[in-house]
């Protein structure tokens, strides 16, 4: 079977099993990627939500807060990490579904306008990508502890599967709450982002591939290109979602490993390997 | 090196999984991640609030059981709850109203608070429940009083009172959620006096008449 077929098989399957609350099947699990439990049938809590709240209760209820509700969410990132890498955003998280979809308009876009590909190549592109270190840390971790203020709070995820279906389920029953407006916007913003750049959300936003991205410095699965015998014929960067230049790059924290480059590659020297 | 990064491997994989097996094992961090992130509906994480219609009524949701503890009390006194978790921008808000309304001071986020309370001359029951770290007993009886669209939504309000079903005395009740569609203290305080005084009112007419 075909790996991209194999890949959207998987993305399907998680999307479903995402989902299980829809058959009464609710669990006390973190999901270990970008999916939000105010979808009114997910089946497992943010890994995020699970942060925040053990981070706000630090200040709030230092009575009430226990490590292990902090260690909780982070282990089952940390243990997917250790064994995949960023493999959960390729194969398994339904925002990275999302953006697969999205992904041929951003492709049509940068093929049409040529300066947009210009822009991805410049220099300042590279540490955009550091801007998701800073929403973890920033809103996830420091704004609840001071301020009670959280990354939930704005979330596009929560408002595209949570707010959403709800109004919908429920018509005329809520009404727009603190956040709702500026939530809206930022919803907009994503939707406008990952139309245009492809990966856009994974690229530079997601705190939970911010997590995830350092283990791709020491998972077990991971892409390994053999650069000795690489012919440069840049294919694999061509079409690599996350705009990686694959040939260079040694377990790049920003590889979701899609296997889209092992696909292209003429001389078959890009492959997956398991430690 | 190769060889460096293959231990380091391994030895994370056996930590965190040793971790987690002890956190699946001997704690009740699943249950609580369970209860109190994936079935109650955060209304701050939908960036919603339900627009409140408070009706009295017989029929519990489901068909479920009162709890003992309700009925126990309501031969004597209606009984008020106050539901929120731990962690809930609403309920935050709501706190310092129910101070206010009930004059009584520091609500807080402990698991459960239960005391008896004089309004406006009338005993009644108060019992503030938070479903992050109650018992289960208490944090169940949410389930009982929930309105089928917002569910285990908080902060949640309920009224217990008796009410005349068909010849019989029942327990009568309202639920209200959230912010109670008011902006304002002054609005929140007085939706939320009203339902208390609505179920007073409605327990003194009928107290005479309930046998349980």
């Amino acid at each position: 079977m075909k790996l991209q077929l194999k890949r959207l098989i998987s993305q399907i399957i998680f999307l479903f099993s995402a989902n299980l609350g829809a058959f009464g099947i609710k669990t006390g699990f973190c999901f270990p990627f970008f999916y939000c439990n105010a979808c009114p049938v997910s089946s497992a809590a943010c890994p995020l939500r699970a942060l925040e709240i053990s981070v706000y209760r630090v200040f709030k209820e230092p009575a009430n807060f226990n490590l292990k509700f902090l260690l909780y969410p982070l282990f089952i990132l940390f243990t997917v990490g250790v064994l995949t890498g960023r493999a959960v955003c390729g194969w398994a998280c339904p925002f990275g579904f999302l953006q697969r979809a999205t992904a041929k308009s951003a492709r049509f876009i940068k093929r049409k306008f040529p300066y947009v590909k210009k822009l991805g190549r410049l220099k300042i592109e590279r540490y955009l990508r550091y801007i998701k270190y800073m929403i973890l840390i920033g809103l996830v971790f420091i704004t609840p502890f001071f301020i009670g203020f959280m990354f939930t709070d704005i979330c596009p995820n929560g408002f595209l599967v949570g707010t959403i279906p709800t109004l919908i389920l429920n018509p005329g029953q809520y009404v727009p709450a603190t956040y709702f407006y500026a939530a809206l916007i930022i919803l907009i913003l994503f939707l406008i982002l990952i139309f245009t750049i492809e990966r856009g959300w994974c690229r530079y936003f997601c705190p939970v591939g911010a997590i995830l991205a350092p283990f791709n410095k020491i998972s077990f699965l991971h892409v390994d290109v053999n650069t000795k015998e690489c012919v440069h014929c840049n294919s694999c960067s061509e079409v690599c979602p996350m705009g990686i230049d694959v040939a260079t790059m040694n377990r790049d924290p920003e590889c979701i490993l899609c296997g889209k480059c092992i696909n292209v590659c003429p001389k078959s020297i890009i492959k997956y390997k398991k430690v | 090196m190769r060889r460096e990064v293959l231990v380091f491997q391994i030895a994370a994989v056996i930590v965190l999984s040793s971790g987690l097996g002890y956190m699946f094992a001997f704690t009740d961090v699943y249950e609580h991640i369970k209860n109190d992130i994936v079935i109650v509906t955060c209304l701050s994480c939908i960036k919603l609030q339900p627009i409140t219609t408070v009706e009295f009524t017989f029929k519990t949701y489901q068909g479920r059981l009162h709890p003992d503890f309700v009925l126990e009390n309501l031969s004597k006194r209606p009984v008020f709850i106050a539901y929120r978790a731990t962690v809930c921008e609403f309920c935050d808000v709501m706190d310092p109203v129910l101070e206010d309304v009930l004059n009584v001071e520091h609500i807080n986020r402990e698991g459960l608070l239960i005391f008896d309370l004089e309004y406006n001359g009338t005993d009644m029951l108060f019992i503030h429940i938070n479903i992050s770290e109650a018992p289960e007993l208490y944090s169940n009886s949410q389930l009982v009083y929930m309105k089928d669209i917002f569910e285990t939504s908080v902060p949640m309000f309920t009224m217990i009172t008796l009410g005349y079903n068909r010849g019989i005395i029942e327990p009568y009740y309202a639920t209200a959620y959230g912010i109670l569609g008011q902006e304002t203290f002054e609005g929140q305080k007085q939706v939320l006096t009203s339902i208390i005084e609505d179920g007073i009112k409605l327990y003194n007419e009928n107290k005479a008449g309930y046998h349980k």
